[in-house]
């Protein structure tokens, strides 16, 4: 039992003057002073900073007394009062600290992991709030960033060919969305799925291919990644990676995207590229159209070779950036050709979307 | 060891105005604290955020000022802070959902509907996000002062933030049409707005001063950075340019390539490359110098500034002083600035508590104050802070001392 007094200053928090106490360590705290004794209890103490032993000055406050404080200047309080509350110990305070802190770390990875390991896709989710008109809205403004100062491609029998290709193989989605599909006048060898079922073929791609049955097998890989609603889901993902960055940098980063950027950049996941073909492979099956020259479309590209000469570069900035072709994908697009189909374009049509820019 | 003290006896003052404090006690700081002992909570605090991805910040950020608070004694007895890492962490997620992820959507949606010409909207928001960084520096001093307390009496800040935020516009855009010649008057004018809504319980402090004394400090940094430009510029180009003459001969013997420019590769300019390296470093040195002798020139101008504003503020009976000078200023923020840079920051709790040493080591007061006349604020508090400051990045680098 201590019996020690200390002598403190304790003020009620009502105004800025103290009293001066005498404190005693013992069943709480006792303060004794002009207007009567008061005690505190350890489990309501608090202090200013945490305890060490070797402290040569102590505040303390209670919640039990809202504003009142208590300042002992006497060097042996401390490691006194620490035998009586180690919860006021540094180490405490650290740990009181410190767990939070972890608890959020690990719901963090836990979340994330999650999301990877279930294969949750909140991005996916969200987008599919989104009303349909905003989606088209959207997709629309999109496409005219995305195309900048290039001209839209077109010309009487170049349109229709494109109208019965794109409309057969709409049908064969069976996904009751109508899809819009753009060609450029660009050398680059690609095409692009945009928000809201719209689409943009590059004039470079149309002259790569061999036959309409590659474009069918590009257009319909490209409806594959609109029925899944890809192009919305990584805006959204990227506007909320933005945000997260925010928090994670504290506000520090500041940083806001640009639209078109973005869009070209957006680099389709492995598993996005996986649906989008399988996608592909059904509506192709449902048009009855081979996959086979898709599969062979893969595999020259992949052999690294234009069938015309032209420069790799506009072959690699396109389809290598964004959809890398690989040899499992070849291989998939080949192993579905169990049928033999027919040709979703005649030979004049087909001639006739080649001739589309003129 | 503190010593406190029971004001004197009751002065016999009839010829005094009723109005002065007969009764009351002086005031004196000091500075109770390690320093470099918080080198530690640095280096834990740094660990902490980096595994916790950044989300431990607010929580550093509340334990350094915890701990320098606890540092500061008035009349032996500590401050204290008593915000918490939450209220910080809660203020910064209701600023990100509230304002930046909108924010962010307008762009995004301007940039997508409007084309380049979406730029414009980013122009236009501009001045509202100007705007609403005063409102956020105003917001973050409301928060330190609310959540500082001595005796378990509460500061507070009073006022709007909406008009500080305004006039911290206003005089902004006016003041950089000027060349810094209105920054004098706007400073003056801001911190009065702040000061003489600063309450220490329910009482304000006053604050009494004027543009007029800081003006002659501010014209000598000025005109004087501005004549050591002009010097340090000529003395760069008189050694420089003699210094450079064979390069100069080099580059007009040398080939040309087809565009009619020299060729920067060929063998007779290669030769010269490190002479090329060395009037680069040079130009920079000369650079570096001119900055360290103008931030000499410019501290003179802040020490006076913080010794006016110091000078002209009082609280009931107390007028405050503070000692500092141009240099010791300069010194103090140069080597901090070092001492961070060098540590990767583990060391800025420790810089932070040399500016609050440096600070309260220099600040003491005169006359009489009744401690017992002072009540409890009665303002409310708010439950989240500092949110808009964080997003803006509001006074990322100033010293907590500073920019409470």
């Amino acid at each position: 039992m201590d019996t020690r007094t200390y002598a403190g200053r304790y003020s009620d928090g009502k105004t800025a003057a103290t009293a001066a106490v005498t404190v005693t360590i013992g069943d709480g705290i006792g303060i004794a002073g002009a207007s009567g004794p008061v005690r505190w209890t350890y489990q309501h103490l608090q202090a200013a900073a945490p305890l060490h032993w070797r402290d040569d000055e102590v505040l303390l406050r209670n919640d039990e007394f809202p504003g009142a404080t208590l300042f002992i200047a006497d060097p042996g309080f401390a490691s006194a009062l620490l035998k009586r509350a180690p919860g006021l110990s540094p180490s405490s305070h650290r740990w009181r600290y410190a767990v939070p802190g972890l608890l959020i770390t690990a719901a963090v990875l836990i979340g994330i992991g999650a999301v990877y390991g279930l294969g949750l896709n909140p991005a996916q989710d969200v987008a599919a709030l989104v009303p349909h008109k905003l989606r088209v809205s959207i997709g629309e403004q999109a496409v005219k960033g995305m195309i900048g100062g290039s001209e839209s491609c077109s010309s009487t029998d170049g349109d229709k060919a494109l109208a019965k290709l794109v409309n057969e193989l709409s049908k064969a989605t069976e996904s009751g969305k109508d899809f819009n599909v753009r060609v450029v006048k660009s050398a680059i060898v690609n095409a692009f799925a945009l928000p809201g079922e719209q689409v943009v073929l590059y004039e470079g791609l149309i002259n790569e291919a061999q036959s309409a049955d590659e474009v069918a097998g590009v257009l319909a890989h490209e409806m594959g990644h609109g029925i899944e609603l890809h192009p919305e889901a990584g805006i959204i993902r990227s506007l909320g990676l933005t945000a997260l960055i925010e928090l994670l940098a504290s506000g520090q980063s500041g940083t806001l995207t640009n639209t078109g950027a973005l869009l070209l950049e957006l680099r389709y996941s492995r598993e996005a590229e996986h649906q989008a073909d399988a996608h592909a492979l059904r509506i192709l099956k449902n048009a009855n159209i081979s996959p086979r020259p898709f599969s062979g479309f893969f595999k020259r590209l992949l052999k690294g070779g234009s069938s015309d000469g032209k420069s790799d570069a506009s072959v690699n900035m396109g389809i290598f950036s964004t959809h890398p072709p690989t040899p499992e994908r070849a291989q998939m697009a080949a192993d579905a050709a169990t049928y033999p189909g027919k040709p979703a374009l005649t030979d004049a049509e087909w001639k006739a979307l080649k001739a589309i820019c003129g | 060891m503190s010593d406190i003290t029971q004001g004197p006896p009751p002065l016999p003052a009839p010829a005094a105005p009723p109005s002065l404090p007969v009764t009351g006690e002086p005031v004196a700081f000091s500075w109770a604290g390690k320093t470099w002992g918080l080198a530690g909570l640095g280096f834990f605090n740094l660990f902490l955020t980096i595994i916790t991805l950044g989300i431990y910040h607010f929580w550093a950020k509340t334990e350094v000022r915890r701990r320098l608070s606890a540092s500061i004694r008035v009349n032996g007895e500590p401050l204290e802070y008593t915000g918490t890492g939450k209220e910080l962490f809660l203020g910064f997620l209701i600023v990100l959902f509230a304002i930046l992820l909108p924010f962010q959507l307008a762009l995004f949606g301007a940039n997508l509907y409007l084309g380049p010409a979406g730029g414009i909207v980013a122009f236009l928001i501009l001045p509202f996000f100007w705007y609403l960084y005063g409102v956020a520096v105003y917001r973050a001093r409301r928060y330190r002062r609310s959540r500082l307390r001595w005796r378990g009496v509460r500061g507070a800040l009073a006022g709007s933030s909406w008009s500080y935020g305004w006039h911290n516009l206003w005089t902004s855009v006016v003041g950089s049409m000027t060349y810094g010649w209105l920054t004098p008057w706007r400073d003056n004018m801001l911190h009065r707005e702040t000061m003489s809504a600063t309450r220490f319980g329910d009482r304000p402090f006053k604050y009494l001063g004027k543009a007029g004394p800081l003006y002659p400090t501010y014209a000598l940094a000025w005109v004087g950075s501005l004549v050591l430009l002009l010097l340090t510029l000529g003395f760069a180009a008189a050694v420089l340019w003699p210094a450079s003459q064979p390069l100069r001969d080099a580059i007009a013997h040398a080939p040309t390539l087809d565009n009619g420019q020299p060729d920067w590769k060929s063998p007779e300019i290669k030769a010269h490359w490190p002479l090329i390296a060395g009037l680069i470093a040079a130009g920079y040195g000369f650079l570096a110098l001119y900055g360290l002798i103008a931030s000499v020139l410019w501290s003179l101008f802040y020490a006076r500034e913080y010794r006016y504003f110091t000078g002209e503020t009082a609280l009931e009976g107390l007028r405050f002083n503070l000692e500092v000078k141009g240099w010791s200023l300069f010194w103090l923020f140069f080597s901090n600035t070092l001492m961070s840079l060098l540590t990767l920051t583990i060391l800025s709790p420790v810089a932070e508590a040399r500016v609050a040493r440096y600070f309260v080591n220099r600040l003491s007061s005169e006359g009489l104050i009744d401690f017992a006349a002072i009540q409890q604020s009665q303002a409310r508090l708010s439950k989240t802070g500092e949110g808009l400051a964080e997003a803006f990045d509001v006074e990322a680098n100033s010293y907590f001392i500073l920019s409470i």
